[in-house]
């Protein structure tokens, strides 16, 4: 006979304001093996997790049922008690009468009945648990961080500087992300390039960091402490150990006028080119599908002018296979578009639809503000290069917008709205800057002060309200708005208007976070393993998570993220081996029919074929078999095998079928 | 629900717009075509509601509405406030508050659906009379009458249906 | 032969007769059977739905039955708050039955008349019956510049029954490019023009009129193409005093979609009812060197 012991918690009011916990424990003490059964206010308190301990000790409990809260919560802490008794942890589950029971019904009595009928079902099943025992694998002691942002950089140079080697992968041709186009940054002003590009360099010179520009993440494979990632270095057409990067390829190449992604439309570049001067790797990439010899088989410059011999025409993409023990995603964001919105969003043919050239976005408008862009930091409206005397800015454009589909605040654009204004009025002394906006969100250290010096030193005036149309009359944009706070519409020309559009993930996030199997929002957005007390971990083990792919955020928000990401790294890489828990499938070899029926559905690749030798070594039965350290536990193997020959441990046919035996007809 | 109820409940159950989900971005007023020539600006028509109070059943912008609905094409909110301005018209109607400067636009529409009830069909000549009797200025308009005649745009008599207002006295509704 | 259910509405019956005097012609040409719509009796217009929404329900249930009584094709509209008002009514049927109850008892309807209502405008652009209105072409408007005005009504509310994109139609830009003119790119087209406040507050027409008059003028316009007797009648009715209000001296006729294409088709400017405008419509060889002058 069982001696299990039932410990209701009460959760504060969580759980006891809905479900009768005295009345529970009541109804389950002379359920058949139950010794014990009492409630509590905070189980999971000392006093909580004393008492467990005193009554495993002093009743010989041989299982241990905590009813409260989601193991996801609390399951260690329960198990770590248990297990501190001398008791096998396994031997102690959790039922959840919080999320699934006192919080999703209001009927204390019938959810009573509820929280009854879910123990006994769990007290069936510990009397069927097993002494299970943590699997022990090796760990490869090497990080990937993919993204060479600014959130990438400072997590690989974290990891590096403490010893851990690191793989970073960048799909651009070089690092430096969407910090390196900024102009100054918010609230201090300090040139974005002057702080981003030694960080660059030094990323490109440690010798603990081995760069991956111009590719992407093609397969992951394994998990926690054991990955395989399949890296697509895409054809640069340029051999970078051969290139000196004197630039007489970019000078010299017949095509000239591509829009550069670098200065976000707003400047020329030829099809061979650096994306800009500071760029780490500073050798060019060829842009095929504009490039004339690609396009025609004619031309041929570039080659013929390189002295060193670097242009490879014939260079083919390349795989290259990295292990790795952990992986931060460090992937960045991308901005809304009012004229070509994401599927799912609508944009803004209200504004234009992106087709007036002087309403441009906030990264265009850090090119022309930035000393490195197409005007030379000059204000410069793109239409035909005048000054404008008087610039509008509107906020949230996308953003806090449920009828474009984006219904999230993008956080940073309050400030760099702030800084723009501030920067356009510091270059154009006699010119107006207008801002309309909903709220001023400022809360960083030192953000509010920004945003006041803006309105009150520099005269930046401040419009609540949103805008209804933008079109574009006589050279000029005229604004249709409203200033709620004085009480009437408003109707400004503005010779540049520029748009706070909503920060968004890349592109391509979801097939990314598929690959690497990271959950993600309903925006792709990637998510955090807690909100709160988790928030750089993704729920996968050994990825981690650094910067604005988790949602929006500034460059010390992004830094400070990455860094916490390269703790939890060095955190998981401070032990040479990795326990993992022992949910995973046991092929029972003795009845396994070798049909592999197994390997197929399995969807981490866990089941290998194992070959049975007599002792001569003839082959009598060929047999699937679990790696353990691969094998995710989550069952499908156990559903399909048809003679019955694998099951899961803590969750075998008998278990489950007992759980359900014990629900009263 | 009762008139006793606030009128934001009113409208709530009524138009299906929760009052409290606009967040006074004003861009309703930004677009709408009649915002400066009323009393309050159509996205305080909200915000009073929002405050308790049923300032709106009194005042003369759901009056100017035209219903051209640019305000809800636009709501980032998604609030059809034009939906919320047909019901405060009504309403207003109903409890007899109907603010003085808005009587010229109810009594207009007020005669154009009985005329469309009594014949089915409107006659534009028979609504002007109607309306400058009704305003008490009979000669308003009446300048452009030889013009719409010699155009042959002003029809007298015409064919009657009369099925809807038939249907519309059933159960002694008045409208 | 395509068949429609003709719902003319009051205006077309009056005000707006060359709307449809021209309609009528067109369809003629382009091989349209249109059957007025038996009994047929007011939409409701802005007024019923402001001061009772029953009653709009009615008038709006009423017409989609007498329409559905007939045969199960289409309903044509010309007039954009016709089409507005049985749209609205119509897309109620599917999403909200429950509201049409009242109505539906008044009426004594057992079941609700499902057909389908359409805009003159979107038959226009339809790809059958522009392609026999591309072949009936006579006469070339080519580049006469042409100010498409759309309202309110036209495009709203956005849903599936709606004729275009909200913020972005192009179905009136369309339609004026297959018959050869060229539609300008101004950007009030979408604008109110003052709706029913003509007769209550015929100074705030005036005012929303004129601005949109202007921008057509300083826009290049020639001519003005509108698809609603409201529109057309604060527009050309109203339009010399507006424009003499504001001291200007230039004047853009305002045709219906219908009367344009009629003049492409080849049609007799009476046909169309050109001559019931209050801003006279240039003869069409006028109109056709206009265009070829404005080409050079």
């Amino acid at each position: 006979m069982s001696r299990i012991g039932v410990f209701v918690c009460h959760c504060g009011e969580n759980i006891g304001r809905t479900v009768d916990c005295v009345r529970v424990a009541e109804g389950v003490k002379h359920h058949p093996g139950v010794v014990l059964a009492t409630d509590y206010k905070y189980m999971c308190s000392d006093p909580g997790q004393n008492m467990i301990r005193q009554a495993i000790r002093e009743n010989r409990l041989d299982g241990v049922v905590v009813a409260a809260c989601s193991p996801a919560m609390h399951e260690p802490t329960f198990r770590r008690a248990t297990a501190a008794e001398g008791l096998n942890p396994f031997r102690c589950e959790m039922v959840n009468v919080r999320e699934h029971c006192s919080w999703v019904h209001e009927d204390r009595e019938a959810a009573t009945e509820k929280a009854i009928d879910l123990i006994r079902m769990m007290i069936e099943k510990v009397k069927r648990n097993c002494d299970l025992f943590p699997i022990k694998v090796p760990m490869t002691r090497r990080a990937l961080v993919v993204g060479g942002g600014i959130a990438g950089i400072q997590a690989a140079l974290d990891l590096a500087n403490s010893g851990v080697p690191v793989v970073m992968v960048e799909r651009e041709p070089s690092i430096g992300g969407h910090m390196s186009q900024l102009s100054e940054t918010f609230p201090t002003l300090d040139c974005s390039q002057c702080i981003l590009t030694p960080r660059m360099v030094e990323v490109a010179q440690h010798p603990l960091i081995t760069l991956h520009t111009y590719s992407e993440v093609e397969e992951v494979r394994g998990y926690i402490g054991n990955f395989k990632v399949a890296i697509r270095k895409k054809a640069r057409s340029v051999d970078i150990t051969k290139c000196t990067g004197c630039g007489v390829c970019m000078q010299k190449c017949p095509v000239k006028k591509l829009p550069s992604t670098f200065d976000a439309g707003l400047g020329m570049r030829p099809a061979i080119y650096i994306p800009f001067p500071q760029a780490v790797p500073n050798k060019p990439v060829i842009d095929r599908e504009n490039c004339t010899y690609f396009k025609t088989g004619k031309c041929g410059v570039c080659k013929k002018l390189c002295g060193p011999g670097a242009i490879d025409y014939e260079q083919q993409d390349e795989i290259v296979t990295e292990e790795v023990g952990a992986i931060v995603l460090a992937t960045g964001y991308q901005l809304y578009r009012i004229g070509d919105p994401e599927p799912g969003l609508r944009g803004y043919p209200e504004y234009g639809g992106g087709e007036i050239k002087d309403v441009i976005d906030g990264l265009q408008f850090e090119r022309l503000a930035s000393a490195s862009g197409p005007t030379g930091g000059e204000i410069r409206r793109p239409s035909d290069g005048k000054i404008p005397q008087r610039v509008v800015f509107l906020q949230c454009i996308g953003s806090r917008d449920s009828s474009k589909g984006i219904e999230y605040c993008s956080k940073i654009c309050c400030m760099y709205t702030a800084k723009h204004a501030l920067l356009y009025k510091h270059k154009v002394h006699e010119g107006e800057a207008i801002v309309f906006y909903m709220d001023v969100r400022a809360p960083g250290k030192g953000y509010d002060e920004f945003v006041r010096r803006a309105v009150e030193e520099d005269e930046v005036l401040y419009l609540r309200g949103r805008v209804s149309r933008l079109y574009e009359d006589k050279g000029q944009i005229v604004v249709s708005g409203v200033d709620t706070l004085a009480g009437r519409p408003v109707e400004i020309r503005a010779d540049l208007v520029v748009l706070a559009t909503a920060i968004r993930p890349q592109p391509d996030a979801r097939q990314l976070a598929q690959k690497v199997g990271v959950g993600y929002d309903a925006h792709a957005f990637y998510s955090e393993a807690h909100p709160k007390l988790r928030p750089v971990e993704a729920a996968a083990a050994g990825i981690f998570l650094a910067g604005a792919c988790q949602g929006p955020k500034d460059i010390p928000e992004a830094v400070a993220q990455a860094s916490a990401a390269a703790a939890k790294c060095m955190v998981l890489f401070s032990k040479e081996i990795l326990e993992r828990e022992p949910v995973v499938a046991v092929v029972n070899e003795s009845t396994c029919a070798g049909c592999f029926a197994c390997k197929e559905v399995c969807a981490y690749g866990a089941i290998e074929p194992f070959d049975i030798l007599d002792r001569k070594g003839n082959l009598l039965r060929r047999v699937a078999r679990v790696n353990a350290g691969v094998c995710n536990g989550c069952g499908t193997c156990q559903a399909t095998c048809p003679s019955k020959s694998i099951e899961l441990s803590g969750f075998t046919d008998e278990q489950v079928f007992a759980q359900i035996a014990a629900l009263r007809p | 629900m009762g008139s006793s109820a606030p009128l934001r409940a009113q409208v709530a159950e009524a138009t299906g717009q929760n009052p409290f989900a606009c967040y006074q971005c004003g861009n309703c007023t930004a677009g709408c075509p009649m915002a400066e020539h009323g009393d309050l600006l159509p996205h305080q028509v909200f915000r009073e509601l929002q405050m308790g109070s049923d300032a709106p059943i009194r005042a003369m912008q759901p009056w100017l509405c035209v219903g051209c609905q640019t305000c809800a094409v636009r709501c980032p909110q998604q609030l059809d406030l034009s939906a919320v301005m047909d019901w405060l018209r009504a309403e207003a109607v109903r409890r007899g508050v109907v603010p003085a400067r808005a009587r010229r636009i109810a009594h207009f529409n007020r005669i154009f659906l009985r005329r469309v009830l009594a014949a089915g069909r409107l006659n534009e000549m028979e609504l002007g009379i109607l309306f400058n009797l009704a305003t008490l200025s009979p000669t308003q308009n009446a300048q452009s009458l030889p013009g719409l005649i010699r155009r042959g745009k002003i029809k007298l008599g015409g064919k009657a249906t009369r099925g809807p207002g038939v249907a519309m006295a059933k159960g002694g509704k008045e409208s | 032969m395509r068949r429609y259910s003709y719902f003319p509405g009051c205006s077309l019956h009056s005000t707006a007769r060359e709307f449809d005097e021209s309609l009528r012609a067109v369809a003629g040409v382009l091989g349209l059977e249109l059957r007025e719509v038996p009994e047929w009796a007011c939409c409701g217009a802005t007024p019923a739905h402001a001061l009772d929404p029953e009653a709009a329900a009615v008038l709006g249930l009423w017409n989609l039955d007498h329409a559905a009584r007939s045969g199960s094709e289409p309903v044509l509209t010309g007039c954009a708050s016709c089409f507005s008002r049985l749209r609205a009514v119509r897309e109620e049927i599917d999403a909200h039955p429950e509201r049409l109850k009242g109505a539906r008892e008044r009426l004594d309807l057992k079941q609700d008349p499902r057909v389908e209502v359409l805009h003159i405008a979107q038959l226009l652009a339809d790809e059958e019956i522009g392609a026999m209105l591309s072949a009936g072409i006579q006469r070339s408007l080519a580049g006469l510049k042409v100010a498409c005005y759309y309202g309110c009504l036209l495009t709203r509310p956005r849903g599936e029954g709606a004729v275009d994109d909200t913020e972005n139609p192009q179905i009136l830009e369309g339609i004026v490019r297959r018959i050869g003119a060229e539609p300008i790119d101004w950007p009030l087209r979408l604008d109110c023009c003052g709706a029913s406040m003509a007769l209550p507050r015929p100074d705030l027409v005036r005012e929303l009129s004129g601005r949109l008059l202007v921008m057509a003028h300083e826009r290049g316009a020639q001519v003005m193409m509108v698809a609603c007797p409201l529109c057309h009648s604060n527009l050309d009715f109203k339009q010399n005093q507006i424009l003499k209000e504001r001291g200007h001296s230039f004047r853009i006729p305002i045709l219906y979609l219908t009367q344009l294409v009629g003049l492409a088709l080849g049609l007799p400017e009476r046909t169309l009812g050109l001559h019931r405008h209050f801003i006279p419509v240039p003869p069409i060889e006028e109109l056709i060197a206009r265009g070829e002058a404005s080409r050079v």
